[in-house]
């Protein structure tokens, strides 16, 4: 995660500057998004929470003591909301979808449908949300392990057996999923 | 000797190559075919993780979190709780003064009130009158009380 000039748009934040925050949003916007999505495995869910992270970052932003990247703190904020709406509604969703994959052979809705994303998409949904938040902070937005684990406040020694276990269980529903035939 | 715990505690610095001792590893890996699949299971999802992709944000995210924001709209989960407060107190204290200025016999009836109010703030009467099951019966004992002679 870059840190560089995160700081400085922080302060012209602070300072009464209208466009750094939306300079914040522009750089991480996306990012963030994509982690939403993994964690919440829905795209409209996602859209609402990144409303909810990012007012709500905007209002705590005053607090910020810069003793961290903005980058970190903002992914915190927004994979821990994640994880906890996701265990909120997740369990009746999981159940829905798995209903709809095996009875209507519905993919679960990437939105933009590659197979490969829909496949990987599918096998993320049999994760927690805890293990999916792992998953998408490093495959995703290519954390280091140290920042993953700074990011949900946890030691490494736990990010990297989290991530093992993810591994294993995404093992079967991936290991037929090939790479090369996307467009 | 490497364990099995070992491996899985190894497994992704030896990936990155930061591994101390990688050779302890790959002898693991030479007799363990449990352990070499996993390995093979990592390297594999990974390449596949990595490549997938997910939709974009949807191109009018900013505008409303920026509408959301100028309109100092709070954090949607604390929302409901909020408004259903301001709501029921607004709609309680318009009842309670019609009661108190209005004569007897032109009193409107509260219950007509409550129910001319929003469902936001007919569900906040509901959680300001807990003893009461529904708002009918919190309506007639307020009714009552403000009918009688005192």
């Amino acid at each position: 995660m870059q840190g560089g000039d995160d700081s400085e748009l922080v302060r012209r934040h602070l300072a009464g500057d209208p466009d750094a925050f939306r300079m914040l949003y522009e750089k991480y916007g996306e990012k963030v998004f994509a982690s939403a999505f993994r964690i919440m495995g829905e795209h409209h869910a996602a859209t609402d929470l990144m409303q909810e992270v990012f007012v709500k970052v905007h209002g705590e932003l005053r607090r910020f003591k810069f003793e961290s990247k903005f980058s970190t703190w903002l992914f915190r904020v927004a994979v821990n909301l994640a994880i906890n709406k996701a265990n909120e509604v997740g369990r009746h969703a999981r159940i829905r979808e798995k209903i709809q994959r095996e009875g209507r052979g519905d993919p679960g809705g990437t939105k933009e449908g590659r197979p490969l994303d829909e496949q990987v998409h599918r096998a993320l949904q049999d994760l927690s949300p805890k293990l999916r938040a792992i998953v998408s902070l490093r495959y995703l937005d290519g954390l280091s392990y140290e920042e993953i684990s700074e990011v949900l406040d946890i030691s490494m020694g736990t990010v990297k057996s989290r991530l093992f276990l993810a591994h294993e269980t995404l093992r079967p529903m991936l290991k037929n999923v090939q790479l090369g035939q996307e467009p | 000797m490497m364990t099995c715990d070992d491996f899985r505690d190894r497994a992704f610095d030896y990936l990155d190559g930061s591994l101390a001792d990688p050779a302890a590893f790959r002898t693991h890996l030479e007799i363990c075919p449990r352990c070499a699949e996993a390995l093979a299971g990592i390297v594999h999802n990974g390449k596949i993780l990595a490549a997938a992709r997910v939709p974009a944000a949807p191109a009018d995210l900013w505008p409303r979190i920026a509408a959301a924001i100028s309109e100092g709209r709070p954090v949607a989960r604390f929302r409901p709780l909020v408004a259903t407060i301001l709501a029921a107190a607004a709609a309680l204290l318009v009842a309670l003064t019609l009661f108190v200025t209005a004569g007897p016999s032109s009193r409107p009836r509260l219950d007509v009130l409550i129910v001319e109010a929003d469902a936001e703030a007919q569900r906040g009467i509901r959680g300001l009158l807990p003893r009461y099951q529904d708002v009918d019966t919190a309506t007639a004992f307020v009714d009552t009380f403000f009918r009688s002679d005192f």
